[in-house]
């Protein structure tokens, strides 16, 4: 456990200092922040627009919610740069062995997203007029930071495509997030959409978590809540074996050829 | 050699640039999966008046993104490839080649207006038509030309700032905003109305919606408006880059990141 949580607190300084480099506090706050904000604001707006105050929380609440996932899944490019730079061997070869390393380089992402999700929770809503129910509203808090877990296992996993193809982690990224926002139950409920989609849906991570979240505002029974809380954990675990399994063809694969210190 | 002719040689560098490199054609994936979420919450709510807008916003986020994202990265993205001191040792003037550049890159990004069009069509069955088919040829013209105008003055903006990469990520969703693509100007809070028209999207979007409904008054004003922001942002774009090469070259820094 002792070199598990050593890991966990180097990759956090690697990647704040990564952050570093290109954000100040400052910067980070009134610029990626803000954009954040305004991206959840947007959708928001969408929503009053053609809707009512009902429609425009909901999506509200959609937007806040998967700005967890949204951040957390950046792992890719963290991971996608690892290869670039020709480290990924490196990392490799740590006495702890590859996967506590590879799953910890995005870690900062996830401080990152609960922060901007809690503030985003606390501040849009009341700014927008439409103000959650607390204290009710402090439970969903715990729920979010299940999603941004589950959301970085899926992130992981598909940083497996980054890792194996050269200059497509923008791409990856944004698709990954995207499908998310699409068909996760963001904007418009998943029974929206035709059978197999919403069927597909469930695999992805937010979907239950977020209806845990909407659950838990409307009042609804612990148990559904429970239960859909236990739902998002075991597709996260899911997530997290994929992202394994990739990780350990990857390198197992590298070693044989020698393919693992750039893109082929 | 004449601008144009630099503009159009440009234009082909970036064309053999782009298709060596994927990540040139993100927006074309964003594009139908926005235009899905924007419609789905359009249709659900019943608002078949708001399908237009829902249609064109990927288009205006298309061309914002090639302008911000791709267009910002010429300069640094040259010079990190090592061609940027043959550039400006070059006859030609930087700024028309970064002009051109983006030009051909804001062409890719206008080719989301008929992505989100078709994804209207066939995923959601609605078909959308333009009640005034040449006013929405100036309107995506008049667009176009203010994007390439916007994006070779932010393309100067971020070479000559320290925070290139905190702006990309940030100058999105506010100007999505602003720029009324999806939501109206005149539906947004009244003390954001000035910030909003000096913004071209705000006029472009209002010019391309009344277009499509047939809806028209006014429209010159609207056209005058998109291209006078977007010649005046092209101008400030090219005296930003003649300044940032004059600066590179006086105290030799043209080679240094």
């Amino acid at each position: 456990m002792k070199p598990l949580l050593r890991i966990v607190r180097e990759s956090l300084i690697l990647g704040f200092a990564e952050m570093g480099a290109v954000y100040t506090w400052r910067t980070w706050t009134f610029g990626w922040l803000m954009r954040l904000l305004c991206q959840a604001t947007f959708y928001a707006l969408l929503g009053r627009y053609v809707g009512d105050e009902a429609t425009m929380r909901y999506v509200l609440v959609g937007n806040i919610v998967v700005l967890a996932c949204m951040e957390s899944t950046i792992v890719v490019i963290s991971l996608a740069g690892e290869r670039r730079m020709g480290t990924l061997p490196l990392l490799a070869i740590a006495p702890s062995g590859h996967l506590p390393v590879y799953l910890g380089r995005g870690l900062q992402w996830t401080v990152t997203g609960m922060t901007s999700s809690l503030v985003a929770w606390i501040a849009l809503p009341p700014m927008l007029g439409v103000p959650l129910p607390w204290p009710r509203a402090a439970y969903a808090v715990p729920v979010v930071l299940l999603i941004l877990v589950s959301s970085y296992g899926y992130g992981c996993a598909l940083a497996g495509i980054a890792l194996r193809m050269r200059g497509v982690e923008w791409l990856v990224l944004n698709v990954a997030y995207g499908i998310v926002m699409t068909f996760g139950g963001v904007n418009v409920p998943v029974e929206v959409w035709p059978a197999p989609l919403e069927y597909a849906a469930q695999a992805l991570p937010v979907v239950h978590g977020l209806d845990a979240v909407r659950g838990i505002l409307d009042g609804a029974s612990p148990g559904r809540v429970m239960r859909l809380l236990g739902t998002e954990a075991v597709v996260g675990a899911c997530w997290y074996a994929v992202a394994a399994l990739s990780m350990d063809r990857l390198v197992s694969v590298g070693r044989r050829d020698g393919s693992l210190d750039y893109a082929g | 050699m004449s601008t144009v002719r630099v503009m159009w040689q440009a234009v082909l560098l970036q064309l053999a640039l782009s298709r060596r490199n994927p990540e040139h054609a993100l927006i074309l994936l964003i594009a139908p999966m926005q235009t899905t979420t924007m419609l789905a919450l359009t249709v659900t709510a019943h608002r078949p008046d708001v399908v237009a807008n829902a249609v064109l916003a990927p288009g205006l986020i298309g061309l914002w993104v090639a302008a911000l994202d791709y267009a910002g990265r010429i300069v640094p993205e040259d010079r990190w490839a090592g061609r940027l001191t043959s550039m400006i040792a070059a006859p030609a003037a930087l700024g028309p080649v970064v002009a051109g550049r983006v030009a051909m890159v804001v062409l890719v990004g206008a080719a989301a207006f008929a992505e989100s069009w078709t994804v209207a069509a066939l995923g959601f069955g609605r078909v959308v038509t333009v009640a005034d088919p040449a006013l929405f040829v100036v309107a995506v013209a008049v667009t176009c030309f203010a994007t390439v105008g916007t994006a070779t003055l932010l393309s100067a903006v971020l070479v000559v700032s320290r925070a290139r990469d905190v702006l990309q990520n940030s100058l999105g969703y506010p100007f999505y905003i602003l720029g009324g693509i999806l939501v109206p100007v005149a539906a947004l809070p009244g003390w954001l109305h000035p910030f909003s028209r000096v913004v071209f999207l705000s006029w472009s979007a209002e010019l391309l919606r009344d277009a499509v409904h047939g809806d028209a008054h006014g429209w010159p004003g609207s056209a005058g408006a998109v291209l006078g922001l977007g010649a005046a942002s092209m101008a400030a774009g090219l005296w930003l880059t003649r300044h940032y090469v004059n600066r590179s070259r006086r105290e030799g820094t043209v080679g240094f990141a």
